[in-house]
């Protein structure tokens, strides 16, 4: 079953295209990782999914409901945390739950969050220091069991100890069957936590797989350096991230036959071949044109 | 709603406090004054006298004498045309630019938004809160008078407070709409404070121009303040059709203007 489906999204601002056609699916219980570099459209796609924006043209559906028509219906399956999260400075952590449970009107059970993160209720939000913050939007998130958690960069400025503790709940929370959205900027969080994962650029899709076929693809990091200056021509599958005098550092997609045979033409000191790492392969999603 | 208005009251109630004593205090102040300004009464008409009858006019003082004959008078003169009115500016204003333009700017509209509850009950949640804010400062910063001129054993009548009361709510319901509508326009408090101020203290000069020029006199439809008359409320025991029409006309407007408009702007912190 399709919890959450986006069709077609297009977001403007003004002639400014924020989200240019975003489609994709997510399947229940699955964890998806929303990536893409700053600008490109994944707070905007977010904001939209939570119908704090409303898109240009295309549609969103939660759980088989509208996110614009049916929002309120929507979010009473919606757990969100920004990882910006912003709370009212004179309150305390417990008025910030008890409102939440005022408005949810619905059983919420904070306390054994509230235990499990050590957080102190009685102290005020503009005294918590960012990572307490953090861990009180996470409280305010999850305390009524969402089907559907939507988290925008989630661990950004926590301490390794919290990043776990965020993963430990998230990973608990899919046990239960709940569906993850989660962008970011960290690939080791991506590559912990997610099944699948979309990559946003320029407010397009670039990519969506899983982590484990996105990692297969082919794509290596060559380093040769010569025993003499060379001019030398590695052709179009190539990218050349570095060059000095007598070395060259590139990336290259497929097959990488065709490329050692032209090397062997020059006279090679060293020359070294390793498979890309995942950030490897991400940065060169969001490099290429 | 409930919850988001008791939440609203409880985060402004000092505000609210201030104001309410602000407003009792003088009140008290100038009922102390009174016994001492009336016994001046006949000086301070002289005084009066001298002063062109526009200028007295502009500033709501069109029969100076009366305003020392009855405590009601008085008060419609000193507190309900002048100080009155801009503690209620103030107070609604403010809580109308944090209602909503204040939240968006902090971004803890974010919170709200994404619990399950509309935006038209938000924006209705804050609204009430502001008016119930208002209620309760009308009741005793008008009412107040009524002990006091017992305890100071001045003449009053009770039915004149009620029109006063009620002319007072309807205006200060006016500007709360006013600065409801403005808040879900911005995103900054401060834009909405400086917007609303600035109609209203356009209004107050439109009023000022028509009294001083008979050529401009129409300006003054255009104006809260031509229908916000103290005056005929305290002293005369009477509030226009006119009046009621236009506050009501424009709580009607502008409370709706702001509810469409919340529900249907994009909102980014």
């Amino acid at each position: 079953m399709k919890t959450i489906v986006i069709k077609d999204l297009k977001k403007n601002y003004g002639k400014v295209a924020a989200v240019n056609g975003v489609s994709l699916e997510i399947e229940r219980g699955e964890v998806f990782g929303f990536l893409g570099p700053n600008g490109a459209g994944k707070t905007t796609t977010i904001r939209c999914l939570l119908d704090f924006i409303r898109p240009t043209s295309g549609s969103i559906t939660i759980m088989g409901k509208d996110s614009v028509s049916q929002s309120v219906d929507v979010k009473r399956e919606v757990g969100y945390l920004s990882g910006d999260v912003r709370l009212y400075g004179n309150w305390t952590g417990a008025d910030h739950i008890n409102l939440v449970k005022k408005l949810r009107g619905c059983a919420t059970d904070a306390s054994k969050l509230i235990d499990r993160l050590n957080f102190n209720v009685k102290v005020r939000a503009k005294n918590l220091s960012s990572g307490n913050k953090q861990k009180l939007g996470l409280i305010l998130a999850l305390a009524h069991r969402p089907k559907v958690i939507i988290l925008d960069e989630p661990t950004v400025g926590l301490d390794p100890l919290l990043q776990n503790t965020v993963y430990d709940l998230l990973l608990e929370a899919k046990k239960e069957g709940a569906t993850i959205f989660m962008s970011s900027h960290y690939l080791h969080e991506v590559e912990l936590a997610c099944d699948r994962v979309g990559i946003i650029k320029n407010g397009a899709m670039v990519e969506i797989d899983t982590i484990n076929n996105i990692k297969n693809k082919r794509l290596y990091k060559v380093k040769a350096s010569f025993n003499q200056p060379v001019e030398v021509d590695l052709g179009e599958t190539v990218t050349v991230t570095k060059t000095g005098e007598n070395m060259i550092e590139a990336h290259v997609r497929g097959d990488i036959n065709p490329l050692v045979k032209k090397l062997g033409h020059y006279d090679l000191k060293d020359l070294e071949i390793e498979r890309a790492s995942l950030e490897d392969i991400f940065m060169e999603f969001y490099r290429k044109d | 709603m409930v919850a988001i208005f008791w939440r609203t009251i409880k985060d402004r109630l000092t505000s609210l406090i201030i104001f309410v004593v602000i407003g009792a205090f003088l009140v008290w102040l100038y009922a102390s004054m009174f016994p001492g300004i009336q016994s001046q009464g006949a000086k301070l008409q002289e005084l009066m006298d001298a002063y062109p009858p526009e200028l007295m006019k502009a500033f709501g003082i069109e029969s100076p004498g009366l305003a020392f004959s009855k405590f009601e008078n008085f008060l419609a003169m000193e507190q309900y045309s002048f100080t009155w009115p801009i503690l209620v500016i103030s107070l609604l204003v403010g809580w109308g630019g944090a209602a909503i333009a204040g939240e968006v700017e902090k971004g803890t509209i974010e919170l709200l938004l994404s619990q399950p509850i509309s935006r038209t009950k938000i924006f209705f949640g804050k609204y009430l809160s502001g008016l119930f804010a208002l209620a309760v400062f009308v009741l005793v910063s008008v009412y107040i008078a009524v002990p006091l001129a017992a305890a100071y054993g001045f003449d009053y009548s009770l039915s004149n407070y009620h029109k006063m009361a009620l002319v007072g709510f309807l205006f200060g319901w006016s500007i709360l709409s006013l600065a409801m509508f403005a808040s879900t326009l911005f995103a900054e408090k401060g834009r909405v404070y400086f917007v609303s101020i600035s109609i209203i203290l356009g209004m107050y000069v439109l009023n000022l121009v028509a009294n001083l020029k008979d050529n401009f006199g129409d300006l003054k439809y255009f104006s809260f303040f031509h229908y916000f008359d103290a005056n005929a409320a305290l002293m005369d025991n009477r509030v226009d059709s006119l009046t009621l029409l236009v506050f009501g006309s424009t709580i009607i407007l502008f409370t709706a203007l702001g509810g469409l408009c919340f529900a249907k702007r994009d909102i980014s912190t």
